[in-house]
């Protein structure tokens, strides 16, 4: 068993502070009048190797556009990267520092000081090869957990209880 | 059984399963990898799994050690230990338990409701929710708030709660019965699971993610903290469970290793759950929020319907999915139910089955006002309606609160007041892995410090935050601005009903006299 909602004094408030989100992403997708896109080169971006953001509005290359990189967003310890702004064909290079999901965000400007438009993406950057400590530690956290629980069945079977192992 | 035989576990494989599934609910299979996620996947697993060794067994060991030496349920055993202040201790963690029961249950209701949504409804693109302010919402946010502003979750509840009282009605012969089916139905669906999350493109970067550790992460005391209120909740700690299931034991059981077992399976499960929901997360690139309700209802499925294979996928890993949580929820829900009856009848020597249809009745109208549809909040920017909000409040004080003071109570009463030396040697006369004076530290000394520093954390929280709650009140609806007060009225109630019943218990009626040697680990 765990908890519901979220800890105590942290951030979180409510239960599905994600529906406001979803509320929030309908509203604003009617006000903007011409749809904005992110797009990115791979599609799969590897930690530490180069990629290519490409922001577009209304199918045109949004020029000035100033894209941000949010990694692990929704957490306590997300940070954010200002990956730069957008040259006249609407691309800007952005070599992702750690791999996980990351929101890329853009802010492209509007003309006739309206406000500018905000349009954000989820991507999953993926590691560069396979992590050694990661591994390392998959696998002895897999060998205590399932190897104790071996251990435990044995000596189980064992005890001097009184009780059969099993019926 | 009558009420003067306690019964026992017919195995001790039964016994571990019940155990394990107790332990194993709905939060092992997505609060964990929420959590994860939360705190930075590998700079969270690291700590969390230091806290099973530091916190989790050696709290697991003192629950079952208890259960084990005194031989009876959670509040008799603390009575015998430390007299009527413990009995009254004993009480209200059982009294928290039952508020926790309650809305649990409701949740299992609202399981049954998207379990037959997964037949169809809940992967259409979206669900009309004419309540609401807007008219539909994309699915699965659609179908389920479209379920909660309807009487029929009433049902489900009924028939989860009818459920729990036909697996508890014999006590732990029933209880075994059900428990060897569900725990290995369980495993296979994770299982099941794992392969397709693992097995999507990106996937295994998923599984790199919850393992790889990010060292300066690891550097803020947030992660730590997590990391450890995580293990005190997954394992059932401070419920008084464990202690009343370990009452069913023969003396001679070894409790050491009983322990030990039950904490690795639990968290071996939350490893292959965070396996499965780490890939899908990652394949899918979606943002999980730390709650249970909003992983199992929301972000889980929201995977699932985006799984290729069409229709039919969908649909079987859908029902996959939440069959498996209505598993692992009813083999804790009962283990809940069985707590508390089985204290009631040790001390009142009522009938089981007058015992178990009182709870159950009681309980079924105490979950219905979790179930009240009335949409309080139509912007859902919080809890949209009256019984979630009523069930996020609750669960916040009972939950994340209660369990920890039980924790403290409970490591101040057995190291400072009785002496823990005694469970100790109790517990080492029949193990074969043999407990050090270092427990004795860990139990006086380092838990109770570790727990106290995660209740001040939260309280600071609760003080620099605002209190959990406060924060909604903008945003109910017209007719339902006086509920801005609820979150004072929640807490309130959660308090003076849980601390006057457990007075009224501690102080009606009384036990039987020990037999001579029966505290001094004699059988019996």
């Amino acid at each position: 068993m765990s908890r519901m909602a979220a800890r105590p004094g942290h951030g979180t408030r409510g239960v599905l502070p994600v529906l406001a989100l979803v509320l929030a992403g309908a509203a604003a997708g009617t006000a903007v009048p011409a749809r904005a896109d992110i797009a990115v080169s791979p599609e799969a971006p590897v930690a530490g190797r180069a990629a290519t953001v490409t922001v577009t509005a209304g199918q045109a290359p949004a020029a000035g556009a100033t894209v941000q990189a949010i990694y692990r967003p929704g957490s306590e310890v997300s940070h954010i990267e200002t990956v730069g702004v957008t040259g006249s064909d609407g691309s800007v290079a952005w070599t992702p520092e750690d791999a996980g999901v990351v929101t890329l965000k853009a802010s492209i400007p509007s003309p006739a000081g309206k406000e500018p438009v905000e349009e954000s993406r989820n991507l999953s950057v993926r590691f560069n090869g396979a992590p050694v400590f990661g591994v390392v530690i998959m696998i002895l956290a897999g060998v205590i957990l399932y190897g104790g629980v071996i251990l435990g069945f044995r000596f189980l079977g064992q005890a001097p209880t009184g009780l059969r192992p099993d019926t | 059984m009558s009420t003067n035989s306690r019964g026992q576990w017919s195995s001790r494989v039964g016994f571990i399963l019940a155990a394990s599934g107790s332990a194993i609910g709905l939060g092992n299979i997505v609060f964990f990898s929420a959590n994860a996620y939360k705190f930075g996947g590998g700079a969270f697993y690291l700590p969390y799994f230091i806290a099973l060794f530091v916190i989790g067994i050696p709290v697991m060991i003192l629950e079952f050690g208890l259960g084990h030496f005194t031989r009876r349920a959670f509040p008799e055993s603390l009575h015998r230990l430390a007299g009527k202040k413990g009995e009254f201790v004993g009480w209200w963690a059982l009294m928290n338990s039952s508020f926790i029961t309650l809305y649990y249950i409701t949740i299992l209701g609202w399981v049954v409701g998207m379990l037959v949504g997964a037949l169809g409804g809940l992967w259409k693109d979206a669900f009309p929710t004419p309540n609401f302010a807007v008219d539909s919402l994309p699915n699965p946010y659609g179908y389920f708030f479209h379920m909660l502003s309807t009487w029929r979750p009433l049902l489900f509840v009924a028939l989860v709660w009818f459920l729990n009282g036909v697996i508890v009605r014999k006590g732990v012969a029933t209880i075994e019965a059900a428990v060897k089916v569900f725990v290995p139905l369980m495993w296979l669906f994770m299982i099941v699971l794992i392969v397709r999350g693992v097995t999507l493109p990106g996937g295994v970067h998923g599984v790199w993610l919850l393992f790889t550790p990010d060292f300066d992460v690891m550097k803020n005391p947030a992660v730590w903290q997590g990391a450890f209120s995580q293990i005190f909740f997954t394992l059932t700690l401070g419920f008084g469970v464990m202690t009343a299931y370990a009452s069913y034991l023969p003396k001679n059981s070894d409790q050491t290793n009983n322990a030990i077992l039950t904490s690795l399976m639990n968290c071996g499960f939350e490893y292959i759950a965070g396996l499965a929901v780490f890939s899908i997360l990652f394949a899918f690139a979606m943002v999980p929020q730390a709650s249970t309700l909003a992983m199992m209802f929301f972000i889980v499925p929201k995977g699932i319907a985006q799984l290729p294979g069409g229709s039919p996928a969908v649909i079987g890993f859908g029902i996959v999915f939440f069959v498996l949580l209505l598993l692992a929820g009813l083999s804790s829900s009962v283990s809940l139910v069985e707590g508390l009856t089985c204290s009631l009848i040790d001390k009142f020597r009522v009938p089981r089955m007058r015992a178990i249809t009182i709870f159950c009745v009681l309980g079924f109208l105490g979950s219905s006002l979790f179930t009240l549809p009335y949409v309080v909040n139509p912007g859902i920017q919080n809890d949209g309606t009256l019984g979630l909000t009523l069930l996020d409040l609750t669960d916040h004080w009972a939950f994340s609160y209660g369990l920890l003071i039980v924790g403290l109570l409970e490591t101040l009463l057995i190291g400072w007041v009785y002496g823990v030396r005694r469970i100790r040697d109790d517990v080492n006369a029949y193990s074969r892995l043999r407990l050090g004076a270092w427990y004795d530290v860990l139990v006086r000394f380092v838990i109770p410090g570790l727990i106290l520093f995660i209740l001040i954390y939260a309280v600071v929280g609760e003080f620099t935050g605002g209190l959990y709650g406060t924060s909604f009140a903008p945003n109910f609806a017209e007719g339902w601005r006086w509920m801005a007060g609820s979150p004072w009225v929640v807490l309130f109630l959660w308090l003076a009903v849980s601390v006057g019943l457990a007075a009224l218990f501690t102080h009606l009626g009384g036990y039987p006299p020990h037999r001579p040697g029966e505290l001094e680990g004699g059988e019996s």
